[in-house]
């Protein structure tokens, strides 16, 4: 995305974080939102708070399968594999 | 990994995994190598999981996600908290984020918001935060898997990356403007 003008508002850098983060802004946008970041604590914090969010999201991911569903699961590839055995 | 997905219903997300593995074993046979085993399971675990979703939808809490939560356009951030255009320094924070202190007894709570917030957004920004950002696959696997342009798919992540971080801040009791919709 290209941003008119020489400087960033913090309005208009926080549409920009995920492009920022993606590594797919062009260089001339990219300079100019690290320029921004250097002076203004609140964006700072905001990309900081994205980046912690997408961190959290990622743990969603790490929890074990429960003992019970994969005695359910189990069961049904046993199912499965009798089935196809007589197919 | 189905669980994240749903709202952190445990039997629901069990649920899931159960039919998406023997819908597996059952396409299986039907599976011929045109894409990689891993896009295949995708493909049949995200379909399970959106029928479940949209028979469990009526539960979810929409206003958990705030107002324009069904567009793809508009602020991401409430413009309320920018100065307007007649300040001297338009579009600079007049309430600028506050700090996160979550203690590890909180993780938990966060974890059911941020599962809470998944299960709720459009569906099209839930299937990519839930495959770039809760089972980390990449942007062109995304892409593929859900037959997005680049473009598109980062907007869909953004927009609802930013409804997760802005869930966090409310359930931290740090969201300057939101009032009761």
């Amino acid at each position: 995305m290209e941003v008119a003008g020489m400087t960033l508002s913090c309005q208009e850098l926080v549409e920009l974080v995920t492009e920022y983060l993606e590594g797919s802004m062009e260089p001339a946008t990219r300079a100019r939102f690290e320029q921004h970041l250097l002076v203004c604590d609140g964006c700072g914090l905001y990309l900081a708070q994205m980046r912690r969010t997408l961190r959290a999201t990622g743990t969603l991911r790490e929890r074990d399968v429960a003992p019970d569903s994969l005695d359910v699961l189990r069961q049904a590839f046993r199912s499965w594999k009798l089935r196809a055995a007589r197919g | 990994m189905a669980r994240s997905r749903v709202g952190g219903r445990a039997s629901i997300a069990d649920e899931c995994a159960q039919e998406a593995w023997v819908v597996f074993l059952e396409s299986l046979a039907r599976w011929e190598g045109r894409s990689t085993l891993r896009t295949f399971l995708v493909g049949i675990l995200l379909n399970v999981i959106r029928n479940k979703v949209r028979s469990e939808a009526r539960s979810v809490p929409l206003s958990s996600v705030g107002p324009g939560s069904g567009d793809d356009v508009g602020p991401t951030v409430d413009p309320e908290r920018f100065a307007p255009e007649a300040h001297a320094w338009p579009g600079h924070w007049v309430a600028p984020p506050q700090g996160w202190s979550v203690d590890p007894a909180s993780a938990r709570e966060l974890r059911e918001t941020l599962e809470e917030t998944i299960a709720a957004l459009p569906p099209a920004q839930r299937d990519v935060v839930t495959m770039r950002d809760v089972l980390g696959f990449d942007a062109d696997e995304t892409c593929n898997a859900l037959g997005l342009g680049d473009t598109h798919q980062r907007v869909l992540l953004h927009r609802g990356r930013a409804k997760l971080r802005r869930a966090i801040e409310s359930r931290l009791g740090l969201d300057p403007v939101r009032r009761p919709t």
